[in-house]
């Protein structure tokens, strides 16, 4: 009597059957991701709004995102280079150099109340200010955002660097656009530079104050904050991503999630608007090994 | 009663009803209270969360740049408990001063909060850095302080919504406490009270009870109440009263009752007597009229054989003793004709004194000395019409039957007097009709006559003397002239005792008429009496 085999085929075609069923789910069904921000403006209101935005994209999308503060520049790349951050709004320069690693790929860019994609970078000084032009800032504090800004680090240093001007003594980070503004207004610095799109923000909130800046200086548009993703990530939990944040101004309920970022809604990312940015800090006399320019004061 | 019980119920219920009122009033107002301080308490608990939140937000901010690199995502989440905290004290409040002391805490919580950001921001020591970490910590020591002094004033007014709220429980106990006792107190008197004013007449009407019960009836009792049982009483007593007389009249009636039967059977015997008597008049009457023809044809002859010439003496004495029978017979005869037909003479007015006295004077010296005879003789008798032959007959008769009723003596009273007959003496005597009557008593104290004798005494040819001695028509021939003058005659007799015969006669309203009277007045001395 012959010994008895397992029913392989059976075990096999159970398989089989168990496969067809999960196979349909998406591979990112029980995905985390770790978003991360750098303050631009008011860190806190900010954490609030992009809180509030990721929220909704995991209610669309079951995907559990954490929104992950960064206090520098350097941290959110390190983060997004050593995986332990999986997407983050990014400011231009960032997106460039990073770009330039493959590290990340741009998912989606902002679209402003005013209908830009994009920003420029203004260099203003008090309104009662004699200065006019960068020779004349010579010796005179100049509030920066911070390295991984294009509006507020890449165009100011390629202004000053237009003028011949290299001394780099009196530039000093205040880490977001708007302290770039407070430090011009409460007499910190006599020059400031930041996003055109923050700048309005501001003054928004801050009519009073408006007519105490004057405009000296208006970089081309630059691209500002993008949502980027790691490149190694699962390409259809990019576009998943990718696809809920550009149709969120679809749905009336997000109305107010995105106007609370002054927003309209998001667009596909257009990596051309980055060799600008490129080029800019090569103005900016960054070499493109990525050099950080001398910490300012 | 039912008034006085409805209105302490009343009482008790509005007593109770103001304290309980009085007490939710307080509970309520004090539970209002008590809400409001445990909001205040909440709130509280608010202020102290905001106290700590910003005594945390100091603390980061005092801490050196290189702290934030790395923990970021803390401080924002504080910073946001620290707004949220501000934002929700706001939501509690709604009176004027504190709502825009909040608003400017939550003004310097902005100002703090976008201070904070430009700080943190920079994670590098620098100037700027130190500049907004000085005005951060400045701001921040204002918030603190504005908080904690808000915290002080919400203790004070804490502590005294406490005190309050304690005395306004410790009120509302006494309040209770009080109406219970009170409304305890007044409930127990009252019910006292009822109970006094219901169950002493109760009592009351319970022993008068048991003793109509027992047969008192007419039983009053003398409770005084004042209340609705004083009519309850009042009738009970009125029932009782009404009871009593009710059992006497049913006495009466009872008495009354029987005495009528009793007047139905004498009448019923008077009547059966009566009967028996018309009876045996006709019946003797039609044997009397018969033998009275009889004894005319025998007589007749006798005569005619006496005056005959060749009648011898022998033979003539004879007939004159047959003739002698013949006359006796037809006295006889006469007598049971007398009782059977009831024949009277002519009746004239005539005073029966008079007549008794006559016939008591004719026959005095023949009654034995032995007896005595006692005159009870009415002075203003009136008249009654009558046969004096026949009357005096009858008196001589009854005396005659005395005398023989006393063989060894005794006395004889005779008594007249006017009577007034009733209808019970109508209906006991079928003889008599209701009217005024002159009353003939003849009692002796003779031996008397058993119930057998005196039912029949009145009866033809009865007698209870030896044979020969009497021929038993005269008691008849009485019974038959009375009834010939509508009268009644009567007797009752006690063996050994002696026996009254009563002789009623109806009163004429006219005067007697003496002349006549004395020459129809004649008594038939032989022949007739036995």
């Amino acid at each position: 009597m012959p010994a008895p085999t397992l029913p392989t085929h059976r075990f096999f075609l159970v398989a089989a059957a168990i496969l067809a069923v999960i196979a349909p789910l998406p591979c990112w069904a029980a995905e985390h991701l770790s978003v991360g921000l750098l303050a631009e403006s008011n860190v806190f209101r900010q954490a609030r709004h992009y809180e509030a935005l990721l929220r909704r994209v995991e209610e669309k999308t079951d995907i559990v995102l954490t929104l992950r503060i960064m206090s520098n520049a350097d941290l959110l790349e390190k983060g997004l280079a050593d995986r332990t951050l999986d997407a983050a709004f990014v400011e231009a320069h960032s997106v460039a150099r990073m770009l330039q690693q493959e590290i990340i790929t741009t998912v989606a860019s902002p679209l402003y109340l005013d209908g830009s994609s994009s920003s420029h970078s203004k260099i203003f000084t008090l309104s009662d200010s004699q200065l006019t032009t960068a020779a004349e800032s010579i010796g005179k504090p100049f509030a920066l955002v911070n390295r991984s800004s294009a509006t507020g680090y890449l165009y100011p240093l390629a202004w000053l660097l237009e003028s011949g001007i290299t001394d780099r003594e009196n530039l000093f980070f205040t880490g977001s656009h708007d302290g770039a503004i407070a430090a011009v207004l409460d007499g910190t610095a006599k020059l400031g530079a930041a996003s055109s799109t923050v700048y309005e923000i501001f003054f928004k909130e801050h009519p009073e104050n408006r007519k105490r800046l004057r405009i000296i200086a208006t970089s081309n548009p630059i691209p500002d904050f993008t949502f980027c993703m790691r490149t190694d990530l699962n390409q259809n939990l990019i576009k998943t991503l990718g696809d809920t944040l550009r149709s969120l101004h679809l749905d009336p309920d997000n109305e107010q999630i995105l106007n609370d970022l002054n927003l309209l809604g998001f667009i596909p990312a257009n990596q051309t608007g980055f060799r600008f940015v490129l080029e800019l800090a090569a103005k900016a006399g960054l070499a493109p090994g990525l050099q950080p320019p001398a910490a300012p004061r | 009663m039912k008034r006085k019980i409805i209105t302490a119920l009343a009482l008790i219920f509005i007593l109770f009803g103001i304290g309980s009122w009085i007490a939710v009033h307080n509970m309520t107002k004090t539970t209002a209270d008590l809400r409001s301080l445990i909001a205040l308490h909440e709130i509280e608990d608010i202020r102290q969360e905001l106290n700590l939140a910003a005594q945390k937000m100091m603390s980061y901010a005092n801490a050196p740049a290189e702290r934030f690199r790395n923990n970021i995502d803390d401080i924002v989440r504080d910073m946001n408990l620290f707004t949220g905290t501000i934002a929700k004290c706001q939501t509690c409040h709604h009176e004027a001063t504190i709502q825009q002391e909040l608003e400017l805490t939550s003004s310097m919580g902005v100002e703090f909060e976008t201070q904070f950001s430009l700080m943190l921001a920079t994670d590098q020591e620098s100037d700027w850095r130190k500049q907004n970490q000085k005005k951060t910590l400045l701001l921040g020591e204002q918030i603190i302080e504005r908080v904690q002094g808000m915290v002080n004033r919400a203790a004070v007014t804490i502590r005294k919504q406490t005190d309050l709220a304690m005395q306004q429980i410790d009120h509302s106990y006494t309040v209770l406490l009080v109406t219970f006792g009170v409304t305890f107190l007044i409930a127990f008197f009252i019910a006292q009270y009822l109970t006094h004013k219901i169950s002493r007449p109760i009592e009351a009407l319970s022993t008068a009870a048991k003793q109509i019960t027992a047969g008192s009836l007419g039983y009053q009792t003398d409770y005084k109440a004042t209340s609705d049982f004083a009519g309850l009483i009042m009738a009970f007593n009125e029932m009782s009263r009404s009871l009593a007389e009710k059992e006497l009249e049913n006495k009466n009636l009872t008495g009354n009752l029987q005495q009528k039967v009793r007047e139905l059977k004498m009448a019923q015997k008077q009547l059966v007597e009566a009967e028996k008597m018309t009876a045996l008049g006709t019946f003797a009457g039609g044997i009397a009229h018969d033998f009275n023809n009889i004894l005319c044809g025998i007589i007749s002859n006798i005569t005619l054989l006496k005056r005959r010439d060749d009648t011898s003496g022998e033979a003539r004495s004879l007939l004159e003793t047959i003739e002698k029978a013949g006359f006796r017979a037809a006295s006889l005869i006469q007598q049971l004709l007398t009782f059977a037909r009831q024949e009277v003479g002519e009746k004239i007015p005539l005073s029966i004194n008079e007549h008794i006295t006559n016939v008591l004077k004719l026959i005095s010296n023949s009654l034995p000395p032995q007896i005595v005879i006692q005159m009870k003789l009415a002075e203003d008798l009136p008249a009654v019409l009558g046969d004096a032959t026949r009357l005096e007959q009858v008196i001589l008769n009854l005396v005659l039957n005395a005398r023989d009723a006393m063989p060894d003596g005794g006395s004889l009273t005779i008594t007249t007097r006017k009577v007034q007959l009733d209808e019970g003496d109508a209906a006991a005597n079928p003889d008599i009709s209701p009217g005024s009557y002159v009353a003939i008593s003849l009692q002796d104290t003779g031996i008397g006559m058993n119930e057998t004798v005196l039912a029949r005494i009145f009866e033809p040819f009865f007698t209870t003397k030896p044979f020969g001695q009497g021929t038993g028509l005269g008691l008849a021939m009485v019974h038959g002239i009375i009834r010939g003058h509508h009268g009644a005659c009567t007797v009752t007799s006690s063996l050994g005792h002696g026996t009254t015969f009563t002789i009623h006669l109806p009163v004429t309203d006219e005067k007697a008429d003496l002349g006549r009277d004395k020459e129809n007045s004649r008594i038939f001395t032989s022949g007739y009496l036995e």
